[in-house]
């Protein structure tokens, strides 16, 4: 698995304390991260925890060996903070959007909401896809699942959200 | 799929209009402001000791009442044959050297008590398998279909009806078995399974939909054989192969002649030889 060109030597110089080269890393990897927490959390809670996300990987990095894993290593601090999130709110039987949240479109938030009713294998990388606007090779490239797996998430995904958000096949 | 894989391509109309509507949520928050990094308290060191005082537990696990352990968000669980696991969270089953199970959350899977052999049922939801065991000796059952593990990775989801079970490998293959009919699935492929009507027509996760469309018809008894036919593009002989099967004698011949025009006569006679020689074959045209 390759990193995209830049990340390791970028991920070294922010092991240094290079905060412009961490910035660069944010620019990259955010969207990856803010798909994969919205795959969990509401819209209005995700940019938060997106922000708190690269707080801890800034904090944690020295623990990163291999700069190639960084994707993969961030993709895991997004899913736990995102659990961690989740595990302190009361159990909610239906995962509603809540109504006082900015809602950007109707039609985005019933996507939305249909994406993340799907089997969670599914959810992240077509979030990824629609909402980060990554290709498939990009998603495989930083959450270090293979381009197989990639490829049957994004095609029975897509199937399933066709199904039930009433597409013509 | 290549719009959908890479972007390029013609779009297909309801996945760019899904793209359009969802990218108003991209992230555009600029990065946060970094505080001072303080000297880490060894957290590589914690989580290492955490993770070998897991591996230890769930070792530890007896298992001469037939279960097996279960993780979930960190905690442990044992689930006995006869018991039913109903996660809140994404769990994972372990099945020692066999390999181990993801069940996504919401799903109903339970532990079934086979002698010789690990079966679980799945009742409703998904999940993933990474089975490493011999061929046949993990199975999962769902209401309509079960899929026999013959070395492999896939994803395998059965509808809150219990009535529809897709499958989906990601590695090796599965045997979907039930009503009197087998279908392989190998790596790339994906198969439905409905509950009367048993294991449907495999085919690459990247058939067309009107060829999906046309096999999902015959699965169901209403679909036409020279429909298909004039639908399957070369690489579809995985399809076509099992096709091959399940109709009469008198329809062989045009399937059996698109698989192989050298082995006709024998493909028509579902004669043993030529078909392990075909599907050999079927499996070097995956995506």
């Amino acid at each position: 698995m390759g990193m995209p060109d830049g990340t390791v030597a970028e991920v070294n110089d922010a092991k240094r304390g290079d905060e412009a080269a961490f910035r660069r890393l944010h620019g990259r990897y955010a969207p990856m991260v803010h798909a994969i927490v919205l795959a969990r959390v509401s819209m209005s809670e995700a940019d938060d925890i997106v922000q708190e996300v690269f707080v801890t990987a800034w904090r944690r990095l020295a623990e990163l060996r291999d700069g190639d894993a960084f994707g993969p290593w961030l993709a895991r601090i997004a899913r736990n903070r995102a659990i961690d999130h989740l595990r302190r709110r009361p159990l909610r039987i239906v995962d509603e959007e809540p109504s006082v949240a900015p809602i950007p479109g109707a039609e985005a938030a019933e996507a939305l909401r249909a994406i993340r009713a799907l089997p969670e294998a599914y959810r992240e990388t077509l979030l990824c896809r629609l909402v980060a606007g990554m290709t498939g090779p990009e998603i495989a490239e930083r959450t270090g699942l293979t381009e197989g797996s990639v490829r049957v998430n994004l095609h029975r995904g897509m199937q399933l959200l066709r199904e039930r958000l009433g597409g013509d096949r | 799929m290549s719009w959908a894989w890479d972007g390029t391509g013609e779009p297909d109309p309801f996945e760019k209009d899904l793209a359009d509507k969802l990218g108003t949520l991209r992230y555009s928050r600029p990065p946060p402001r970094l505080p001072r990094r303080t000297p880490s308290p060894g957290w590589g060191l914690v989580a290492l000791a955490a993770a070998v005082l897991l591996a230890w537990f769930l070792g530890s696990l007896r298992t001469t009442d037939g279960g097996v352990p279960v993780s979930m968000g960190g905690r442990s669980a044992h689930l006995r044959p006869g018991e039913w696991l109903e996660p809140a969270m994404d769990a994972t089953i372990h099945l020692a050297d066999l390999g181990t199970v993801d069940v996504a959350a919401g799903s109903r899977v339970g532990l079934v008590d086979a002698p010789g052999e690990r079966r679980l049922s799945l009742q409703r939801g998904a999940l993933d398998a990474r089975v490493v065991a011999p061929p046949r000796l993990f199975v999962v059952d769902t209401p309509s279909t079960a899929a026999v593990d013959l070395g492999c990775a896939y994803h395998l989801e059965v509808d809150d009806s219990g009535r529809t079970t897709w499958l989906t490998v990601t590695s090796g293959a599965v045997s979907l078995e039930g009503h009197g009919r087998a279908s392989v699935v190998p790596a790339g492929a994906t198969a439905t399974s409905r509950s009367g009507l048993g294991p449907g027509i495999p085919r690459w996760i990247d058939a067309p939909p009107d060829l999906a469309g046309a096999l999902d018809a015959f699965d169901r008894g209403d679909g036409a054989v020279p429909t298909i036919l004039r639908l399957a593009r070369p690489q579809d002989g995985l399809s076509l192969w099992h096709l091959l099967q399940r109709v009469g004698p008198s329809d062989r011949r045009p399937i059996a002649a698109i698989l192989d025009p050298r082995a006709v006569g024998p493909l028509s006679r579902l004669d043993p030889v030529a078909l392990q020689s075909s599907f050999d074959h079927v499996l070097s045209e995956a995506p």
